[in-house]
Formats: structure tokens, C-alpha cells, sequence
């Protein structure tokens, strides 16, 4: 769902979006421990846990190597490497920060000293130390942004690689990666919020800073249903059989399933084009649940229409979800929450150094009767 | 035996910091290695000190591992998916056991795998981090300070230049042996 955290703190690194400063570790924080979720799922899916090491790249006892022409093969690379990417760049934005809660913990000598004085790696802020993680930074910004997409496409390919209607298609990889910039915007702006009303951080994470976040999220949720309309639309246009009969089923199944997932996306553009909206914590906290609700949704219409209504109709049956795999889904989300409580407790999740550095370069200038606020750039 | 001496002085304001900065740099002839602005937010590149040549050196230098291990990379992934087809060779209806999607995809993923850990290593190298030892610090400057960090030779120098640095503005001075 919120693999896309690290893209979007990327893409707001390398634009220079002085707003995006409080968002970034939240974003990265989030994008990390989605993937922790999701790379407990590989395990869940072998269902024969001891046999998962069948996956790695070497050669296991029975001298069978990974079929890497396997899409699937594809996907644990690339959600390895996507995490380990997403992890690396989670630390290195956080070792200024690691340096600041340090001092402050050996300060009052509290315990989390112990793991911080090891973690921050011995940061003292020098300039040369400075001069380096800039351009690491900006060099692990350009590396996700070339990583996300390829893992986005490579997780779309599992259904587009096959033969089946509905999944082989071409769109399936933009269309991926767009989602999952989607979703993973709606995710920031509901975690932001939550810890703007958890932790009381209403001077570090400003109405200003959703309202940019809105916008954002308006111009994807315009992509995204024009995705829609151009899957639709080829479908509907052409008429072949087996593809329509999927759509058909949507609408005669799952009728109120689509409404949420387009209807979500259209309503959602409709009320972020008011500015008094895109302001309000409340109502951007509703709308980025609505989207998420969405996206969940369209993922579930990806999966179950088309595996429930195969070519061959005695194949055809109806699916709802089993007391299982409901406890699997809300044991990912609880997870997810769990590791992400925890995160906040032992590190900072607002990027103070990125905050800091804000201030320093910005000041105020007065032009005639107004004052406009400026920015040092380079 | 006691190599080097350092004197560590802290600053509330900007300006203070760079004509004391100036001021010190001129009076012992310190080198670009010498001397160091210890802060707790980046700032642009030449705003506290005069230091043209440290970004310069880092700019050309520290791309050349990710660059390399980057290569490396791209190696071991064309050789571990397009070598499997040859070593494990299936039969597939006289199909070529090299397949070029997956080579080229994985080969990808592991290029950037790669150059992203070069690219750590690189901060790791040029930064000397990590490092454990006790060296000139003050946590002031996580407060907000700024730090400015001379390396002298003697202790004579050392007393000269915390006087030095009191007289330009310094609210604290730190002294030290062999912490630069």
C-alpha cells in the first residue's frame, strides 16, 4: 500500500520543496516498515516456512537454482533491494538527527543513550561531514527514484506477465507505480496528521504543509482516474469477450466496490480544489482514509474478479474472504503500526536537522506594505 | 605523545562566527584541514568558512564508489541470472537458455543494490565515520551553537588561540590533545 514514501521524500529532496522538511522522515519511516510487512509475506504465501530459503539466489540441496524467469523470482529481488534501499536511505536522513538525540539523551541521561552514541556513528557535524551527506543524500534520492519504479513495474508484471484477461496489459506497470505514489501520498498526509494531534506538533507540521501535500495529491488522483477511463475505455471500445466479461462481473458483483474505488478518486479531486479543504485537518484526514480505502479496494477488484470468473465458466465460484486471511490482513496492519509506535519512541520522526536548516536559509523581506518570506538557494 | 592540539570555540551568531573564523584562520596560517565548522544544521556551501577546495575534492571523489560498485554490481547480476540459464540448463523446446528480460531486469535491481552501498561506503570513508573516540565536541551545537575548530601544534599556540577566540566572541572555549 505505502511502498511509495521514499519515492515522494525523494522527489521532494530533489525538487528543493522547502515544505518538505517535517514530512520527510515519516514518509521514509513508512515506506521502511511497509516493507518489513510485506516481506513477511513471501513467508505466509510458501505456506512450507522451511522451504522459503528456495527463493534465495543459490543453488539449495537438490541443486535446483531460482528460476529468474519467473516474475515472481523478479519480485523478491526487487522488493529486497527496494528495502534494503528504502533502509539505507531511512538511516543516513537520520544520523544528524541520531548526533542531536544523543547529546540530549547523554544530557539527561536517559537510556536510550546507549543505542544512540552507537548509531550515530560518532556525528559531530563538521563541514566536511556535511559537504559528504548532502551529496550521499541526493546520490540515494536519484538511486530510489530510479529503484521505486522498477519495483512498482516489476510488482505489476506478477499479473500482467500471465495470459489472464483483465491482467495482460500494458498499463499494468505505469499504472502500478502511479497507484502506489498515490496511496502512499494519501498515507503520508494521514500519518501527519495523526502526529500532529498525537504528539501535539502543530508548529513543526503546519496547515501549509497539508495543504502542499493536497495539491499533490490532487494532480496524481487527476492521473490516476484518467488511468481509469483509459483502461475503461480500450475495454469498452473493443468489446472483446473475455476482457468485457470481467468488467461485466465488476458491476454485477462488486458493484459498490467499484463506485468506492472510482467514485473515491473523482470525489476526491472534486473537494481538494477547495482551499479550505486541502487546510482542514480533519477533512484531509477523511480524504486520505477515502483514497486508501480506494486504492485497497482496487487492488482487491485486480485480484478477485478475475481469479473467481476464469475462461471456463464451471470454473466460475464467488469468493469472501475467510476468518484466516481477514487475521492475516488485520495482523499486517497491526504490525505495521506496532513497528511504526516503536519507531516513534526510540528515534526522532521529525526530521530536525532538514527543519533546522529551513530556518537558517529563509528570512523575511519587506516589500512595500507586504512581507514575503525568501529563500537561500544555491 | 601528543601530536596536534585543538581548541574548540562556540558561537551564537553567524557573523561573530565568520570574522572570528577570518580572523583566526589569518593569524596561524591554518590550512583547509586545519580548521572546521562543527554545526548541527547544514549550511550552504561557503557561508561559514572559506573551504572551496574540501567540496570541491568531495565532488570529484565521491561518486567513484558507487560508480565502481555499481559496476560490480551490473557483473554479478548478468552473471547470476543470464549464468543460471547456462549452468542449470533446462531444456524448453530448443529454447536459448539465455533470456534477456530477466538478465536485463535483474542485472538492473542489482546494479543499484550495489551502487547504493558504494555509495554508503563513500560517506563512510570520506566522513572517517565511524568514529567511537572522544573528540572535540560540545553539545551545545545540537542547541544550536556554532563550533569553530582549530588544529595547532603547540601548547603555546593553543593558549593563544583560545584567547584569541574568547576576544572575537566565543561564549565557551573547549581545549584539547590529539581530538581534531
Amino acid at each position: 500500500m505505502s511502498h511509495s514514501g521514499t519515492i515522494v521524500s525523494s522527489i521532494l529532496r530533489l525538487s528543493q520543496a522547502n515544505w518538505r522538511r517535517p514530512i520527510l522522515r515519516a514518509a521514509e519511516a513508512m515506506t521502511a516498515f511497509s516493507l518489513l510487512v510485506a516481506g513477511l509475506f513471501p513467508l505466509i504465501h510458501v505456506g512450507r516456512q522451511w522451504r522459503v530459503y528456495y527463493m534465495f539466489p543459490f543453488p539449495n540441496q537438490r541443486m535446483l537454482w531460482p528460476n529468474f524467469k519467473s516474475p515472481l523470482m523478479w519480485d523478491f529481488c526487487a522488493i529486497g533491494i527496494y528495502l534494503t534501499g528504502s533502509m539505507t536511505f531511512l538511516y543516513i536522513g537520520l544520523l544528524p538527527d541520531l548526533a542531536a538525540a544523543r547529546d540530549k539523551a547523554i544530557a539527561d541521561g536517559n537510556w536510550r543513550r546507549h543505542y544512540l552514541q552507537v548509531l550515530a556513528l560518532g556525528w559531530r557535524g563538521t563541514h566536511r561531514e556535511w559537504a559528504v551527506y548532502n551529496k550521499c543524500s541526493l546520490f540515494l534520492a536519484v538511486a530510489i527514484l530510479c529503484i521505486a519504479p522498477s519495483v512498482h513495474t516489476i510488482v505489476s508484471w506478477d499479473f500482467a506477465m500471465t495470459m489472464t484477461p483483465g491482467w495482460h496489459t500494458t498499463i499494468f506497470g505505469p499504472y502500478f507505480v502511479l497507484g502506489a505514489i498515490y496511496s502512499g501520498v494519501a498515507a503520508v498526509i494521514t500519518l501527519m496528521i495523526l502526529l500532529r494531534w498525537i504528539f501535539k506538533l502543530d508548529d513543526v507540521i503546519r496547515e501549509m504543509h497539508i495543504d502542499c501535500l493536497g495539491k499533490l495529491l490532487t494532480v496524481i488522483a487527476i492521473l490516476w482516474t484518467y488511468f481509469y477511463f483509459t483502461e475503461f475505455n480500450v475495454t469498452w471500445y473493443s468489446h472483446k469477450p473475455e476482457e468485457w466479461e470481467i468488467w461485466e462481473w465488476q458491476g454485477h458483483r462488486f458493484p459498490h466496490l467499484l463506485w468506492l474505488m472510482v467514485g473515491g478518486s473523482v470525489l476526491t479531486i472534486f473537494l481538494l480544489a477547495w482551499k479550505n479543504i486541502r487546510r482542514s485537518m480533519k477533512a484531509m484526514f477523511a480524504i486520505s482514509l477515502l483514497v486508501n480505502a480506494g486504492m485497497y479496494t482496487e487492488r482487491y477488484l485486480i485480484v478477485v474478479p478475475v481469479l473467481t470468473h476464469r475462461d471456463n465458466a464451471y470454473m466460475w465460484t464467488d469468493y469472501f474472504p475467510s476468518f484466516t486471511e481477514l487475521s492475516v490482513i488485520a495482523a499486517s496492519f497491526a504490525y505495521f503500526v506496532f513497528l511504526y509506535a516503536v519507531f516513534i519512541k526510540l528515534f526522532p520522526i521529525v526530521t530536525m536537522a532538514d527543519v533546522k536548516e529551513g530556518v537558517l536559509i529563509s528570512g523575511d523581506v519587506r516589500l512595500g506594505r507586504h512581507v514575503a518570506r525568501v529563500q537561500v538557494k544555491e | 605523545m601528543v601530536s596536534h592540539y585543538s581548541v574548540l570555540g562556540l558561537y551564537r551568531k553567524v557573523d561573530t562566527f565568520v570574522r572570528a573564523a577570518e580572523q583566526v584562520r589569518g593569524e596561524f596560517g591554518l590550512a583547509d584541514g586545519e580548521i572546521e565548522a562543527l554545526t548541527s544544521a547544514a549550511f550552504p556551501d561557503g557561508a561559514l568558512l572559506e573551504d572551496a577546495t574540501l567540496a570541491h575534492q568531495v565532488d570529484k571523489k565521491q561518486f567513484l564508489f558507487p560508480f565502481l560498485l555499481g559496476i560490480t554490481g551490473l557483473l554479478l547480476g548478468s552473471s547470476l541470472a543470464g549464468g543460471t540459464g547456462y549452468i542449470m540448463n533446462l531444456d524448453v523446446g530448443g529454447k536459448d537458455p539465455f533470456s534477456y528480460a530477466p538478465t536485463g531486469i535483474i542485472t538492473y535491481e542489482f546494479t543499484l543494490l550495489f551502487a547504493v552501498i558504494g555509495s554508503v561506503l563513500s560517506l563512510l570513508y570520506y566522513t572517517g565515520l565511524p568514529n567511537w573516540k572522544e573528540r572535540a565536541y560540545d553539545p551545545d551545537i545540537t542547541c544550536g551553537a556554532l563550533g569553530l575548530l582549530i588544529k595547532v601544534r603547540s601548547r603555546e599556540e593553543q593558549e593563544r588561540a583560545a584567547a584569541l577566540m574568547q576576544r572575537l566572541g566565543a561564549y565557551k572555549i573547549r581545549k584539547g590533545e590529539n581530538d581534531f
